[in-house]
């Protein structure tokens, strides 16, 4: 089991990366039509988290139980019996469960599905770059989100100069939380920043709200403190900051 | 053209519902092997009663309107063949027939009586919207994905194309005004010559069925023309309804 606060080893050196999800037409996540590219698996585990199912780093089964039409069939089918009914409802046991992905191919409703999934630098971004022709005439890119794209850094910063290679333009999303190499690399193939401050200075409080732990802490903090320190918080006209 | 407009003609619709069905035995039955060609025969004429897995794997094959070539392109063939073939036939006075993509409502109403078709839809169903709009419910991708999908499908080779979108009224207030804006230019760039927009809130058209007295002059697109909403028929009040809401 990967711990939640470690980055695991990226597959491939980072030419593969565990992608979430693709949302196009975008209009939240930075100027313009934008792609947004959400990539799975964060540090933090704050309590006013969006997408939950974005966390853990790998693929994992979701099940819609207001989708589920309690047929049965999962259960009957998984060889390892990881899927018990309750009331009828599949109950999916995570720990037993092999990922084969029978239930999800036989599951009539679509209530469990597959969150998550590897894909290559270049398939994400002939994915993420469909919509060209929409960012050219709107000003808008694709943006990086997730997660946190920093907990897959070699994938990100691959991922962000392939689209500077098209010429697109690229924002990040993100909490600041990882090393200051990590940033910096991917810095280089950003555009625009959406700084996702979480508390500051870190207190107690915000170690339960966000899951933080200790060790990783001055990190945390350390990381908005080398921004100031480089002066790109103090020019309100930067374009890679854009206060949110 | 004025000649020309006074050409009889053969009206496309259920243009999408054949591209996503091909699509769906290409995938299903050719390349997975899921399934038989007799199962998947048997299954529709049962209307995929007891053969619920093999209707989860058509539902699941590519769909139009999600910018995906595997169907784009059928459904472009598909528009290209009725074309070709509409242009060789003549009128028993010797005059040409003309390709023609107004639908109306028909995509609709024939749709009623029409048996299940191999890309998940039912007995009874309507089938694509307009001529060229994906099948309700289908396209996952966004407004942009359906813009690209149908920009595959060359619009002049028949002439005309009906495409519906909804657009939710939030989204064309303020800063999002803008955006539907260098939408619309983009919607020009990619040489789709028709959109029809209906943008009303899901929520009033319901609140219309239901307290009709209450709507006497709401109006939504059809096909090609405007209606009062609460003239039209229950199941084709549903089916306008049923169109994608593009929620930015």
């Amino acid at each position: 089991m990967d711990c939640p606060h470690h980055p695991r080893v990226e597959p491939n050196g980072g030419g593969e990366g565990v992608v979430f999800s693709i949302q196009r037409y975008s209009i939240q996540d930075g100027p313009g039509i934008r792609t947004t590219v959400f990539l799975k698996g964060c540090p933090l585990r704050c309590a006013w988290c969006s997408n939950p199912e974005s966390q853990s780093p790998n693929p994992e089964i979701m099940f819609r139980s207001q989708k589920c039409q309690r047929c049965g069939t999962c259960a009957n089918l998984c060889d390892v019996g990881a899927i018990t009914l309750v009331d009828g409802v599949s109950r999916l046991d995570r720990s037993t469960c092999t990922m084969c992905m029978a239930c999800v191919e036989a599951c009539p409703s679509g209530a469990l599905a597959l969150s998550g999934k590897h894909m290559t630098v270049e398939d994400a971004v002939e994915e993420s770059c469909r919509d060209e022709i929409f960012y050219t005439n709107s000003g808008g890119g694709v943006t990086l989100s997730g997660g946190e794209p920093l907990f897959q850094p070699e994938f990100s910063a691959r991922f962000l100069r392939a689209c500077k290679d098209r010429s697109i333009h690229t924002a990040l999303d993100t909490s600041g939380h990882g090393t200051w190499q990590t940033l910096k690399r991917v810095l280089e193939y950003t555009d625009l920043v959406l700084f996702d401050l979480k508390h500051l200075p870190l207190r107690e409080a915000s170690r339960g709200n966000t899951g933080e732990q200790r060790p990783h802490s001055r990190q945390f903090e350390e990381n908005p403190r080398l921004w100031r320190k480089k002066g790109l918080d103090q020019d309100p006209d930067d374009p890679r900051l854009q206060r949110r | 053209m004025e000649l020309q407009s006074r050409l009889p003609d053969v009206t496309l619709f259920g243009l999408n519902t054949v591209a996503d069905s091909l699509a769906a035995i290409k995938k299903v039955v050719f390349e997975d092997k899921k399934a038989s060609m007799e199962e998947m025969i048997d299954a529709l004429k049962k209307n995929w009663e007891g053969h619920e897995g093999l209707r989860k794997a058509c539902m699941d094959a590519p769909k139009f309107g999600n910018d995906d070539d595997y169907v784009d392109l059928i459904s472009r063939e598909l528009a290209q063949r009725f074309n070709e073939e509409t242009r060789k036939c003549r009128t028993n006075r010797g005059t040409p027939v003309i390709p023609d993509g107004t639908a109306a409502t028909a995509w609709w109403s024939f749709g009623r009586i029409c048996p299940a078709t191999p890309d998940g839809r039912f007995a009874g169903d309507p089938f694509n919207d307009g001529s060229v709009s994906p099948t309700a419910g289908r396209d996952h991708k966004g407004p942009t994905a359906v813009l690209k999908s149908v920009s595959k499908v060359d619009p002049l080779i028949s002439w005309n194309q009906l495409f519906n979108q909804t657009v939710m009224p939030d989204y064309l207030k303020g800063h999002n005004a803008q955006l539907f804006a260098q939408y619309l230019k983009t919607f020009s760039d990619l040489g789709i010559h028709h959109i029809q927009f209906t943008t009303v809130n899901r929520d009033v058209l319901e609140d219309a069925q239901r307290h009709p007295e209450r709507h006497p002059t709401l109006q939504v697109r059809v096909a090609g023309f405007a209606a009062y909403f609460i003239d039209l028929d229950k199941n084709l009040q549903d089916s306008i309804i049923a169109r994608t809401a593009q929620c930015f």
